[in-house]
């Protein structure tokens, strides 16, 4: 991605207030065309009101946003026409088919006669589930209804397409069906905003990232320059069985050491769409950020053995997002 | 063109939920049945007949002869008499529907007896009321025949007022009956003949008729909840914000969903129509009928955004629906006839969607053209216009 490539979307000042609470406190961003920008935040930042205000759904308080050469407040039909959304819900109709549920929202996107069937036919291929079209979505499971809720958003080949946390809650094999969907539709010339509280499909799908917290901007840039941010400093991280008490404050304690969290291990704490975790796990996830990685790790290991938890795992990673944030903010995404 | 597709699709979702087709017009068609079996003719079965005095005499003989409708605790148990003056009038609310039956006592009434002359009393009946009408017209001619043999009164009496009181048609048809044959015997006796005179056109409206209107009306206000459950349930699970986040406009949004109400509302009286009508229930004019249909299922269409704008969540639709259609249908005579309420109530059925669907649908049963209806259409686009306005106004979108 050069500097040189033009900005389709253009954020600037944007502000959303409910009330007394600012959901969204003067976010700016550009997203260049043919990239994939990725907004990560945890649950609350703001990502949502922030993509409902891009895609005309919200009015802003305040601030501006352009798509496409269009206002949004100005010109929303054309902001409309230049925008493809995947809404954080499955926002389909369960007892009708994917095949009917698809032909609607095409219909809503202004396609009809041959031009819909072609493009619902490539939509369900890109689903891959051209063989279950005739089925009602009621009878899917959660990462079939994902995938058909993205496909709803493709049909009218959007210049650019706003992903609102399309893998929330679905398992290990449908999330990479996705990330590898969008990953395509990207090649094929699609640019697109993903949002997502999940680092890991953030570092892997994105040219650019903005971290949101809060309403706000904290960092933004290309993955390697956000990193940068966090400096030389290097993640501990250590798998535990549970957790003891005061444990986390007797690492915080410990000389050389910046900054501690502790979090359920990912995907594991994530209730899937039907309300069932995929396993039962009690184990805790520390990771501790230090720039002298070397030596502190054999102190955490004492504390820890003294604290008398047991050891699951240990591992020690050049930063990620993941760190970018703990950096940042002092606490983990998924807090 | 985005609203018909959203109208389209609402209709095809709703036809597919087995529970809603359940509630919409398996429903209905049950109670339609249920209530006219069970309740027979509403006339004779129903409350008090209400009926017109129309005293043009003013002297002591009328008084005899009308003062029963109101002093007699026997009589008072039966009918529901008011006095009026125009006999013009009272003939009027008879052939409408709204009386079971009016008696006039002409003007020269006492002077003629009194000179031993003959006279007449007028007894105007509904035809679509037959077993009140006759039992009214019995009641009337034995008190003429109090009048003018008082010995052969008092016999007559006797029979028709103490049976009448058990609610049994076949009770009931026994002392029509007597009566009718004992005011043949006793005519010959009589100075006084009752003439009678059918104030109306139409046909006889049966308990069927009647709850065919009246169910097809009330369970059309309960498409419009389903209308507004639909609208809030799409807010809330996004495919409403989807809409919104397309091309279209809120109008055009909005009007689809309109649209997709009122498609369900027609198919509902469509089917509700041809099953009565199998059951042989005649409708009447089919320009009136439709313009009274289209006119009720647009209320019924604003009745649904009205709905939506007021309750915020799925459960509060269903309290503010609820309480809202059951209002209605209660004072509009979705329940009971509007006829068989005290008189002070009655004029409430003009607030209502039901009471305006169902008096012209009742009169289109009865013969009505399509211009005599367009009171009751006119009305009903004026209630849904404004459930709509307010509707539109208060919506909550996102
Ligand atoms: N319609 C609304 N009314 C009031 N508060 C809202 C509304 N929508 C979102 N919020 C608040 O705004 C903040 C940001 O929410 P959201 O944009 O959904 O975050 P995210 O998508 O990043 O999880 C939250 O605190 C949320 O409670
Ligand atoms: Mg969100």
């Amino acid at each position: 991605m050069s500097d040189l490539a033009k900005a389709i979307v253009t954020v600037t000042d944007l502000v959303k207030r409910f009330g007394d609470n600012a959901a969204v406190d003067g976010v700016s961003f550009d997203i260049l065309e043919g990239e994939v920008f990725g907004l990560l935040g945890p649950n609350g930042a703001g990502k949502t009101t922030a993509i409902s205000m891009i895609s005309c759904l919200l009015a802003p308080t305040s601030g501006e946003v352009i798509v496409d050469g269009a206002s949004v407040t100005r010109d929303p039909r054309k902001v409309k026409c230049a925008l493809g959304v995947v809404p954080q819900e499955i926002a389909l109709y369960p007892t009708l088919t994917a095949l009917e549920n698809l032909r609607f929202w095409g219909r809503m996107y202004g396609l009809g006669g041959r031009l819909l069937e072609e493009r619902v036919a490539e939509a369900l291929e890109t689903a891959g589930l051209a063989d279950r079209a005739r089925e009602r979505i009621e009878t899917y499971s959660g990462g079939m209804k994902r995938r058909i809720n993205i496909a709803a958003g493709i049909m009218h080949h959007p210049r650019v397409l706003l992903m609102d946390e399309p893998t929330v809650g679905i398992d290990p094999q449908s999330r990479n069906h996705i990330l590898e969907t969008v990953k395509e539709l990207n090649r094929r010339g699609m640019t697109v905003l993903y949002t997502s509280h999940y680092m890991e499909e953030v570092e892997f799908l994105c040219d650019r990232v903005g971290i949101i917290d809060h309403g706000k901007v904290i960092a933004l840039g290309a993955i390697d320059e956000l990193r940068r941010l966090v400096g030389d400093e290097n993640v501990i991280s250590v798998h535990l069985s549970e957790l003891p008490a005061g444990v986390l404050d007797a690492l915080r304690a410990l000389p050389e050491v910046d900054s501690v969290t502790a979090t359920a291990p990912a995907d594991a704490a994530e209730a899937d769409e039907e309300g069932a975790k995929p396993e039962v796990d009690e184990t805790v996830m520390v990771q501790v950020l230090s720039k002298d990685s070397g030596t502190v790790i054999a102190d955490v290991v004492s504390v820890l053995g003294r604290a008398g938890a047991r050891i699951l795992s240990v591992d020690v990673r050049e930063p990620n997002l993941e760190s970018v944030f703990l950096h940042l903010t002092g606490k983990s995404l998924r807090d | 063109m985005r609203w018909l597709h959203v109208g389209i699709k609402d209709l095809t979702v709703t036809v597919r939920d087995r529970g809603s087709l359940a509630i919409l017009i398996a429903m209905p068609m049950i109670l339609i049945v249920i209530l006219s079996s069970a309740l027979g003719n509403l006339a004779s079965n129903l409350g008090k007949t209400p009926v017109a005095i129309i005293d043009l005499d003013q002297g002591r003989v009328g008084a005899q002869v009308t003062d029963g409708f109101f002093t007699d605790p026997q009589l008072t148990t039966l009918f529901l008499a008011q006095r009026m003056t125009d006999p013009i009038e009272a003939r009027a609310l008879v052939a409408k529907g709204d009386l079971a039956g009016a008696l006039v006592v002409p003007a020269d009434f006492s002077r003629r007896l009194d000179t031993g002359r003959s006279s007449k009393l007028t007894v105007y009946t509904d035809p679509g009321r037959q077993i009140a009408g006759t039992v009214f017209r019995s009641v009337a001619e034995s008190l003429s025949t109090r009048v003018s043999a008082a010995s052969i009164a008092a016999r007559t009496s006797a029979y028709y007022v103490a049976p009448l009181r058990v609610r049994d048609p076949g009770f009931v048809y026994g002392v029509i009956g007597k009566a009718v044959q004992s005011a043949s015997e006793t005519s010959a006796l009589s100075a006084v003949q009752v003439v009678e005179s059918t104030a109306a056109r139409g046909t006889e409206l049966s308990t069927l008729s009647y709850y065919a209107g009246a169910m097809s009306v009330m369970f059309l206000m309960f498409g419009a909840m389903f209308g507004a459950f639909s609208l809030v349930r799409e807010r809330d699970n996004w495919t409403l914000p989807r809409m919104l986040m397309s091309p279209g406009t809120r109008w055009e949004i909005l009007g689809g969903k309109m649209f997709g109400v009122f498609m369900v509302g027609g198919l509902q009286f469509l089917v509700l129509f041809a099953f009565t009508s199998a059951l042989g229930v005649r409708w009447g004019d089919p320009i009136a009928v439709g313009l009274i249909a289209v006119s009720t299922v647009a209320a019924a269409t604003g009745l649904a955004i009205f709905i939506a704008a007021v309750a915020k969540t799925v459960r509060a639709v269903s309290g503010v629906a609820q309480m809202l259609i059951q209002f209605m249908a209660a004072i509009g005579g979705s329940f009971f006839p509007v006829s068989q309420f005290p008189a002070w109530m009655q004029p409430l059925h003009y607030v209502s969607v039901n009471g305006w669907s169902i008096d012209g649908i009742l009169a289109t049963m009865r013969g009505a053209s399509a211009a005599e209806v367009l009171p009751n259409v006119a009305a009903l686009l004026v209630i849904a216009a404004v459930f709509f306005g307010i509707g539109a106004w208060r919506l909550r979108w996102e």
